[in-house]
């Protein structure tokens, strides 16, 4: 058997927490992943499972990594994070650049610690400028976005470079055609998170 | 811009109605085949699709007619992809409120004769009701379901429309796995069994959508 958890924010959340008991897959990319790996694979006893919670940022991962994540003993982890780190600081709750990093790093840390083993997949925070998101956020999330290159270039990790995504699907269709509010992704827009992962995850699920 | 429409019952619906909350817009989320197939439709081929799914839980052919004005022939879709007849079985079982094989036939064909005097290039994907012997479905399920098998084979053959063999396919997935793994209680998919709902609705639907 191998498990592999999602874990980050509303975008990974996608409706998740307020289905029933929040054991599902939710409606975003996870879901879409999970029944393409169970229904092609099988012979894999895939265990997946998506703990992602709508408005949290990295010190939330943090507070709950125990038991949404380490207890889980994942064979993958994969994890999406950052976008409310900027968001929040609107009511004076966000997590500043360098704080951001150093717990992305203490996360990195304690899970290698628990399981050395695991196989990480880091994808990148993304944004469009339309809707929620404010001209000031831009410099900001470009900071986070090099944070996380770093972290998965340090700590030798699958990379996911979604905010390159999402800036070539413009050539296809309008900002709007693939982010709700420049935050959350359209059904479109998760389409191209599945498609992204799984290519950069290619080896880990073979 | 092309418009696709999903209709049928829980299968189809797979939590588009009651997970609509917070936020996500009920037409088109939804984990199951519906949800699967809009999403790759339109992440792979952005302008090209309006599609739309008013699956409803519970449902059974009578109530497909009963709301197909409003729910779909008023979106004057290009491509029509139904999945209906397992509650047609299960409500006379459970509650005396099924509907008979013959009235099931006539309904159906009423629903093709009507949505083709409408817009008649409409094109259908006619998809076989099908269940597994587990949970609450005994073999008076299976043999009625069988007949309303028949009936859509039938129907998909009279009216030279793509038909997709649901309970051949899921039959076959049994040599891969048992069949908790791809139904949750002999009825709804679990999450395995709509992958493969929607890989083969991608292959017969091919033409239609390149």
């Amino acid at each position: 058997m191998k498990t592999l958890v999602f874990q980050g924010d509303s975008i990974t959340d996608c409706g998740r927490t307020a289905i029933g008991d929040g054991n599902n897959m939710g409606l975003g990319y996870p879901s879409f992943i999970a029944a393409q790996l169970l229904g092609d694979q099988p012979e894999k006893e895939w265990n997946i499972i998506n703990r992602g919670i709508s408005g949290h940022r990295v010190v939330d991962l943090y507070a709950r990594w125990k038991i949404d994540t380490l207890n889980f003993k994942p064979d993958i982890l994969s994890i999406l994070i950052g976008v409310n780190d900027t968001w929040h600081e609107c009511r004076q709750n966000g997590v500043e650049v360098p704080r951001y990093d150093k717990f992305y790093r203490m996360l990195m840390d304690w899970t290698l610690e628990a399981l050395p083993d695991v196989k990480i997949v880091l994808l990148e925070p993304f944004v469009l400028p339309f809707g929620a998101v404010e001209e000031s956020w831009l410099p900001e999330m470009d900071a986070r976005r090099a944070v996380v290159r770093k972290i998965a270039e340090d700590y030798k990790t699958v990379f996911v470079p979604l905010q390159s995504v999402f800036n070539d699907a413009l050539k296809r269709a309008p900002q709007e055609y693939w982010l709700r509010d420049g935050v959350h992704p359209t059904p479109a827009g998760h389409r191209l998170i599945q498609k992204a992962w799984l290519e950069a995850a290619a080896d880990l699920i073979k | 811009m092309k418009t696709l429409l999903f209709q049928g019952d829980s299968i189809t619906d797979c939590g588009r109605i009651t997970s609509g909350g917070a936020g996500y817009p009920k037409d088109l989320w939804g984990p199951g085949y519906a949800g699967m197939i809009a999403t790759q439709l339109m992440g792979d081929q952005p302008g090209k699709w309006e599609v739309i799914n008013r699956g409803i839980s519970g449902n059974r052919i009578v109530d497909l007619y009963a709301r197909w004005r409003i729910d779909a022939l008023n979106f004057r879709p290009d491509i029509i992809s139904i999945l209906i007849g397992v509650n047609d079985t299960g409500h006379e079982i459970c509650s005396q409120n099924g509907v008979e094989v013959p009235r099931y036939d006539m309904i159906y064909r009423m629903i093709m004769d009507w949505t083709l005097e409408t817009k008649a290039d409409t094109k259908f994907i006619l998809m076989e009701p099908f269940v597994f012997p587990m949970g609450n479905v005994n073999d008076e399920w299976i043999v009625d379901v069988k007949k309303r098998q028949e009936v859509v084979r039938k129907i998909a053959e009279d009216y030279k429309q793509i038909f997709i063999p649901l309970q051949s396919i899921f039959d076959a997935a049994l040599k891969d796995a048992p069949q908790e793994y791809w139904m949750s209680d002999g009825i709804h998919p679990a999450p395995a069994g709509h992958r493969l709902i929607q890989k083969e609705w991608m292959k017969a639907a091919a033409d239609l959508i390149k």
